[in-house]
């Protein structure tokens, strides 16, 4: 009961911001192994995400098991070998878009900017930076950028009876379609 | 020999095609989430239990070797990419219970309409905000 009061609590104090804060549910993130034995490839449409369009802050999270893959057989791998999904459930990002005042809310169009901050999964946090677009359409912007990531460096252990079907570095694509919130 | 080289050759070929007919035709479907065991529960329910105690509703509801056959009112319709996503009421207006329909149900799901009540099959994601499901058909 603390938890969910406690949650209530904090998303009634962003509220009284949220004049400037754009948010989604329903963000996209697209992962992508290629190697010479095997493409994998898996998207999560679920993804939660606040821009603070005055501070450049951002965050978003999601869940693991809501990656969806083209069979089960890889499913399973991620969530229950790699991943551990049942265990550490979500990722998140928490991080700032630096250059946020060359971002004009108020007219339409498309912006480049830079952002950086600090992905967590499976509880290891390491620091990345990256470019980002932002596209402004009346009361909705939508972010896209381009990731990659070395499973190792989020203590992702690959068995080597699987090292040659999953890429050393994993292409991530970044879609946050997100809505202004009054 | 000669005869010892045809057949491990018609060997290899049968096996690659018996691996390629596999991956083809079983390993690439998802399981059928009307087709597992189901844990039945109200949307006003499955909500309260993740809200207030998510570690333990992680275990008990976000698993694949069941499915949940959830009840509850439609709150939201929406379609993207061809695939919609229903909403239902949990009582509490901070979060929902969110239903990604598999698209084979598109015809089915555009006859239904807001505060519509239904009964969703699916497979549990967790929690975050919301109750997250995918995979989803309608009960019949």
């Amino acid at each position: 009961m603390f938890k969910k009061t406690y949650l209530t609590l904090l998303l009634l104090s962003s509220m009284s911001l949220f004049a400037q804060k754009y948010m989604t549910k329903t963000g996209t993130i697209k992962f992508f192994s290629k190697t010479t034995m095997e493409d994998i490839k898996a998207e999560n449409r679920k993804v939660v995400s606040v821009l603070d369009s005055k501070t450049g802050a951002m965050e978003f999270s999601l869940l693991l098991k809501s990656f969806d893959f083209t069979n089960d057989l890889m499913e399973q791998h991620f969530n229950e070998s790699y991943l551990e999904s049942d265990k550490y459930p979500k990722a998140t990002f928490k991080g700032k878009i630096t250059d946020i005042a060359t971002v004009d809310f108020t007219k339409d169009g498309s912006y480049n900017v830079n952002y950086s901050g600090k992905l967590t999964i499976k509880d290891v946090t390491k620091d990345i930076t990256g470019t980002a677009t932002i596209v402004v359409k009346g009361d909705k912007a939508t972010a896209t950028s381009k990731l990659k990531i070395k499973p190792k460096d989020y203590n992702i252990s690959i068995p080597a009876t699987a090292a040659a079907k999953i890429a050393e570095v994993i292409d991530v694509d970044i879609t946050m379609d997100y809505a202004k919130k009054e | 020999m000669k005869k010892i080289i045809i057949w491990l050759f018609v060997i290899g070929l049968v096996s690659a095609i018996a691996v390629f007919a596999y991956i083809k035709f079983f390993s690439a479907k998802h399981a059928d989430p009307t087709k597992k065991e189901q844990i039945h529960i109200t949307a006003q329910e499955l909500y309260r239990m993740f809200s207030n105690y998510e570690d333990s509703a992680t275990k008990l509801y976000a698993v694949r070797d069941k499915a949940i056959n959830v009840s509850g009112r439609i709150s939201n319709k929406e379609i993207l990419n061809n695939r919609y996503t229903l909403s239902l009421h949990t009582g509490d207006d901070m979060g929902a219970i969110i239903c990604e329909m598999d698209s084979v149900e598109n015809n089915q799901i555009e006859k239904l309409n807001m505060e519509d009540s239904v009964n969703i099959i699916g497979f549990c994601n967790g929690y975050l905000m919301d109750v997250q499901m995918f995979r989803c058909k309608l009960a019949k």
